[in-house]
């Protein structure tokens, strides 16, 4: 097996390669037996399957969160066994060289397309690539790729927080309909999301079991509010109200504007940059970014909220409606009892 | 001679109703903003909240098989409008001039459609708060989807509260004002039910109501 020396040299030895295959196997509830197929799919990936690394509007977050993964990790062994053709922020090439290697890869055709960032609609112009809307160079790419992946909030949904500029962001599914898109939301990409994702693809030959927003079920099913780490502090009602009183460090964030009831996500069961740490725990609201609702209906983030989205950029706040309407009802409820009084009366005199 | 269709099994379903209501509205306004001045019973007011669910459910569920087979056979209430432009007029007339009904039990409409909205929001309103309450599930995520998402399922949750409030304040103003005798006779099966009825007209079955007529 030329992996393993590949591996070695990785200081990687033999027994924690398979445990990571396995932990990608069980990561999508997939048998143990699966797990050979697992390393099987890393070993072909050292034929270097190619990869498109496509960016939109996006602020390259997505990117450094994945090469900044603690090693040894499955990351590393699938970011230095795929063959990543074309990537603006971490290729040497440049220019027309660098823009050839992605014709050329979408002539061979069978790739991986990972995009991170959004596209804008309202004018291409928003974001150029050489010379060309990168609308058009998505469209082109998805052409041939083998699978699609979305990362991050800005290439999935309503477009993340470009979303919310003139530039109206949107997300990939947004324009590509004929093809499934593997959508992997959040602010920014989980490392771990993108890599289970590309091995069980390597491994099985076809997308994981998604939910009805494209999103894998194996890391979007959970409510984060029912594994909330504070969960206790929300059923005893200690809230954080003050941010500067220290005895309310550890309570329950929910006023603050938490999204974590709104939000599906295994932050709570898998945390972020290698298990280091996840927003809530770090004593920060979860802003609900692998939602669709991220950014907009969301937003103010720190504020506590219940909204009705009437349009992509507009949201009502329910609890000034709700108010008016008791108002109304109260205020008409006096006239007309006034008003019936008063015809009372003067029916009375006739 | 008419006879009461407010029987012993409406006034019943109508206690509950009033009860788990109230019940229900406190606890979830509590839920979606916790009181400043008795902050820590959120455990308490979701456990009443889920209580009062079931008992809202099962007593509603209840009240439509009596509607459908009971002794008042009403299940029409439920759906039927008597919506035309002279039932409509007079309707306004009856309550914005406050002139008398030309047509006997005819002047009800903004009641007919209030009663016929707020049945059907109540079914609404189990159906969002039960999406609510499994929001894991597999089988209830599709139906969660269409409606827009959690955060949607749950505005209109809440927005529909504050709809189940207006109507409460008209209710009980026009039952208090127009109709109090039938309160008595709702609450506490006392007191006797006026000729000259709005409601009960609207709420007769088509059959009985052409009998009547006769």
């Amino acid at each position: 097996m030329d992996i393993l020396k590949e591996l070695v040299a990785k200081e990687i030895n033999r027994r924690d390669f398979t445990k990571l295959c396995a932990a990608v196997a069980a990561v999508f509830g997939m048998p143990k037996a699966f797990s050979k197929d697992i390393a099987f799919a890393a070993e072909n990936a050292m034929k270097k399957p190619a990869v498109i690394w496509l960016e939109g509007q996006d602020c390259a977050g997505c990117s450094e969160s994945l090469l900044a993964s603690i090693n040894p990790s499955v990351a590393e062994i699938v970011l230095d066994t795929l063959s990543i053709r074309y990537h603006e922020t971490i290729m040497a090439g440049s220019g027309y060289v660098a823009e050839k290697a992605r014709e050329d890869t979408i002539k061979e055709g069978g790739y991986v397309l990972v995009v991170e960032g959004s596209i804008p609609t309202a004018d291409d112009r928003f974001c150029m690539i050489a010379e060309k809307p990168f609308r058009e160079i998505l469209l082109e790419t998805a052409k041939n790729a083998a699978v699609i992946i979305a990362v991050g909030s800005c290439a999935t949904f309503s477009g993340g927080i470009p979303g919310a500029t003139p530039s109206k962001g949107r997300g990939v599914t947004h324009f590509i309909k004929d093809k499934p898109v593997i959508n992997l939301p959040s602010c920014p990409l989980k490392p771990s999301r993108l890599v289970a994702t590309v091995m069980y693809f390597l491994a099985s030959g076809k997308a994981p079991e998604m939910d009805k927003y494209g999103r894998p079920l194996a890391f979007y099913s959970t409510l984060l509010h029912e594994n909330c780490p504070r969960r206790g502090h929300f059923e005893r009602g200690e809230f954080v109200t003050d941010w500067n009183d220290s005895g309310q460090r550890e309570y329950c964030l929910l006023l603050k504007g938490c999204k974590g009831p709104k939000t599906y996500t295994d932050c709570a069961q898998v945390w972020w940059n290698d298990g280091a740490n996840f927003c809530i725990n770090a004593g920060a609201p979860c802003s609900g970014c692998s939602q669709p609702e991220f950014y907009n209906v969301f937003s103010p983030l720190y504020e506590k909220q219940q909204t009705f989205n009437i349009g992509p950029n507009t949201t009502v706040n329910l609890d000034t409606v709700g108010r008016t309407m008791m108002g109304v009802a109260g205020a008409g409820v006096i006239v007309h009892g006034l008003g019936r009084l008063a015809s009372k009366s003067n029916d009375e005199e006739e | 001679m008419v006879t009461s269709d407010i029987t012993v099994p409406r006034r019943i379903y109508h206690w509950v109703d009033f009860v788990s209501v109230v019940a229900l509205i406190i606890t979830g306004w509590y839920i979606y903003m916790p009181f400043s001045w008795a902050p820590g019973l959120m455990g308490t007011m979701r456990m009443i909240h889920f209580v009062f669910m079931y008992i809202f459910t099962i007593n509603l569920m209840l009240r439509i098989y009596y509607g459908f087979f009971g002794k008042t056979g009403d299940w029409e209430r439920f759906i039927k409008l008597d919506i035309s432009k002279d039932t409509i007029v007079w309707s306004l007339k009856h309550y914005l001039l406050f002139r008398d009904c030309p047509e006997k039990g005819r002047c009800g409409v903004f009641q007919n459609i209030a009663h016929v909205v707020i049945v059907n929001l109540f079914f609404l309103q189990i159906v969002t708060g039960f999406l609510l309450y499994y929001p894991e599930s597999r089988l209830l995520s599709g139906l969660t989807y269409y409606l827009g998402g959690l955060t949607m399922v749950r505005s209109i949750h809440f927005f529909f509260m504050w709809v189940m409030v207006c109507f409460i304040i008209v209710h009980h103003y026009m039952a208090m004002a127009e109709e109090f005798d039938k309160v008595k006779l709702m609450f506490f099966g006392v007191g006797k039910e006026k000729p000259k009825l709005t409601e009960l007209d609207v709420s007769m079955p088509a059959g009985a109501k052409a009998k009547a007529k006769k």
